[in-house]
């Protein structure tokens, strides 16, 4: 049997779906939408960075403007109101503890500022009432309390810190305080000390020494001066010691012994200036002293102290012979000044015939100087008698070079060498020798008229004739001045001058000469350094050559030789 | 202001994505079971052609060899290649709904995820948009 067709099956078959993750695809999606907002998310946060500072920044400003003063704390604690509302502010929020932070803050400055100023007054205070310790830390305590309860209230950690930082400066305060206390009294003390040092020194030595050796009221025995001020010296060490100061002890000590030393020789020495030459002989030769109580002392002197007075008491003795010397010699002095003082006014006495103020004058002379008395009265009381003409001019001479005396007058007065006539025009140059005035007009006519500067035994004739003019001038000056004691004597004496120079004539070549005489002049000045020349006037010229020979920068011989020649010059 | 809008808003784009991400996974995960499915019937009718093969093997070798194909050993071999054949092919149908019903559920879990994702996404917006909220809150001002 033929087999019979059968189906054959193609194998179809169900493939298996491949695995697709839509889930990752999603969430990779979703982690880009993510990343965005992580990026978004940032800038919020900085954002939200960015107005926490400023909402930092304004509630520090606002905390800053409502911020309370002590005062209105004060006020609000005083009405029983609770301070801590008073705050700005809020503990949740940026701005509000921004806000809280900063006012108080300003309320702790504030208050410490307050309570260091309340401190200080407080110190101060302390200081000049010199307050006690305890005194002052009760006053602290309650400053710095007041204080930081109103903070506590406010902030309890900010009142603790408050507290803790104000009692530190408060401790210090204290601290302070006290060791000023402390110095006061140190002070004090050493003041004590010093003051009853001083005055062991400067009044105990001194008493102890007066009062001498003496008895115990108590047991009779004998208390020498030594003893006594051995007491004394035990007394300062104490004082000293008691101050803590070796270096004051040493000084109180020092300075006791030297005041010790110094009154007993001074003791001494007092006494032996009493009757310098005896008493020094007795302590020299050491014999009993006729004072019982300078014995006293110098029994309780030791060598060294004796040595000591005796130096002192021989120096002291030495000084008081210098000083008596000394004042003799003043007095001589004195009663020769006096006599100088009255040489002038016996001269004018004399020239006015004023006899009453001449004898006058004459006796209280002669209680200063009974010998000047005895020359000038017989010099007064000769009668005049006949001029010698060389004791005249040689008086005359003297009279223009200003350099005529009291005594030179009264000599040739005495002698009988110069009339009474002369003898009162001499007085009278004597005077107005000593009259700057007058001195002045008669130099300015030697130096027009050509008198000599320097000092000579023999005038030329042109000398001899500036002599002559001068001395006339002189006397008509003196005339003049007793007509008119207002008279201005320069004045007088320029214009006198003046017509004594147009009396007289020189020739052309006098003059010409004269000229080229001033001009050499000039030259020779200008190379000395003066500030004259060939054209300057000869006023000037001649002011330069005195300049000149004052500053002996030119020969004043030679000076007086160009005289001539201004005079010429002046009188054209 | 209105980063943090914008931000919130990417938040919720990231979940809608990711939950779009898992809804098509539940779709896929769907198919999958299903193809799975089939694959098990395709089993089944292939069990059944080896019963019938099984089958007119037994009897055309009894047949042939004078045995009465439906009495007897060849009657029994005939019932134990049914039984067997039943056997596989209820195995082959089991597994078939074992699948479709695997893939059901994690198609579920799927769109659960998606739904998380959702309201994680959403959850996080409202956290943003709450923390400038509250960071503005925070900020304060004067009264």
């Amino acid at each position: 049997m033929a087999e019979l067709p059968r189906y054959r099956p193609l194998g179809v078959t169900i493939q298996p779906l491949p695995g697709v993750d839509f889930a990752a695809a999603g969430r990779a999606r979703a982690a880009a939408f993510n990343e965005i907002a992580r990026g978004l998310d940032m800038m919020s946060k900085y954002a939200y960075e960015k107005q926490q500072y400023q909402a930092a920044a304004e509630g520090q400003r606002y905390g800053a403007e409502k911020a309370p003063t002590q005062e209105q704390l004060e006020e609000a604690k005083k009405e029983g109101a609770d301070i801590a509302e008073m705050l700005p502010g809020d503990d949740y929020t940026v701005f509000g503890r921004a806000a809280r932070k900063t006012a108080l803050d300003i309320i702790i400055d504030q208050s410490e500022m307050e309570a260091r100023k309340s401190l200080t007054a407080l110190r101060l205070e302390a200081d000049q009432t010199d307050m006690p310790a305890t005194e002052l830390s009760a006053k602290i305590n309650g400053l710095i309390s007041g204080y930081s309860s109103n903070l506590y209230k406010l902030n309890p950690a900010a009142g603790s810190k408050f507290q803790a930082a104000m009692s530190t400066v408060g401790n210090t305060a204290l601290l302070s305080h006290s060791q000023s206390l402390a110095k006061k009294a140190e002070k004090r003390q050493e003041v004590v000390a010093l003051a009853s040092m001083d005055s062991i020194i400067n009044e105990g030595v001194a008493e102890t020494i007066k009062a001498g050796t003496t008895f115990n009221q108590d047991t009779a025995e004998v208390v020498t001066i030594n003893e006594r001020l051995g007491f004394l010296r035990e007394k300062i060490a104490t004082e000293g010691y008691y101050v803590g100061d070796k270096a004051l002890v040493k000084q109180g000590l020092a300075a006791f012994d030297k005041k010790v030393v110094q009154v007993k020789t001074g003791a001494v020495a007092d006494f032996v200036l009493e009757d310098p030459i005896k008493n020094t002989d007795d302590l020299l030769q050491g014999k009993q002293l006729s004072n019982p109580h300078i014995q006293d002392i110098l029994n309780n002197m030791n060598d060294e102290e004796r040595r000591e007075a005796v130096k002192l008491s021989i120096d002291l003795a030495d000084k008081q012979r210098s000083r008596d010397a000394q004042i003799e010699t003043a007095n001589r002095r004195k009663r020769v000044d006096a006599v100088d003082d009255l040489l002038p006014e016996i001269a004018d006495a004399k020239i006015r015939g004023a006899t009453d103020r001449l004898y006058g004058l004459l006796g209280r002379l002669r209680e200063l100087d009974g010998a000047k008395y005895e020359s000038i009265a017989s010099a007064i009381h000769t009668e005049g008698g006949i001029d010698d003409a060389e004791v005249v001019a040689g008086l005359n001479r003297l009279a223009l070079n200003d350099q005529l005396s009291f005594e030179d007058i009264n000599t040739a007065a005495k002698n009988r060498q110069i009339s009474s006539s002369t003898h009162l025009r001499l007085l009278n140059d004597l005077d107005g020798q000593r009259n700057e005035d007058f001195k002045f007009a008669v130099d300015y006519a030697k130096d027009a008229l050509g008198y000599p500067i320097t000092n000579k035994l023999n005038f030329t004739p042109e000398e001899d004739i500036a002599a002559q003019t001068v001395a006339k001038l002189r006397n008509e000056l003196r005339l003049a001045k007793r007509r008119n004691p207002e008279l201005d004597s320069t004045e007088f004496m320029i214009k006198r001058v003046k017509e004594i120079q147009a009396e007289k004539t020189y020739t052309t070549e006098q003059i010409s000469q004269a000229g080229v005489a001033v001009k050499g002049l000039a030259i020779k000045l200008k190379k000395l350094g003066y500030s004259v020349d060939r054209e300057s006037d000869w006023q000037d010229i001649q002011s330069a050559l005195t300049q000149a020979v004052s500053d002996q920068k030119f020969d004043p011989k030679e000076a007086d030789g160009l005289k001539k020649s201004f005079t010429i010059l002046g009188s054209q | 202001m209105v980063s943090t809008v914008f931000s919130a808003f990417m938040q919720m784009q990231a979940g809608a994505a990711a939950a779009r991400g898992y809804a098509q996974q539940a779709t896929m995960q769907r198919m999958q079971a299903k193809t799975d499915e089939l694959r098990y019937r395709e089993q089944g009718v292939a069990v059944l052609d080896n019963i019938l093969r099984t089958q007119a093997s037994i009897t055309a070798r009894a047949a042939a060899g004078g045995i009465d194909p439906f009495s007897g050993s060849a009657k029994s071999l005939n019932q134990y290649a049914m039984a067997k054949g039943a056997q596989e092919l209820y195995t082959a149908r089991e597994s078939g709904i074992i699948a479709l019903r695997t893939g059901d559920m994690r198609a579920k879990v799927s769109l659960s995820q998606a739904k998380s994702a959702k309201m994680v996404a959403l959850a996080g917006a409202a956290s943003t948009i709450g923390s400038y909220a509250a960071g503005q809150e925070k900020l304060g001002g004067a009264a």
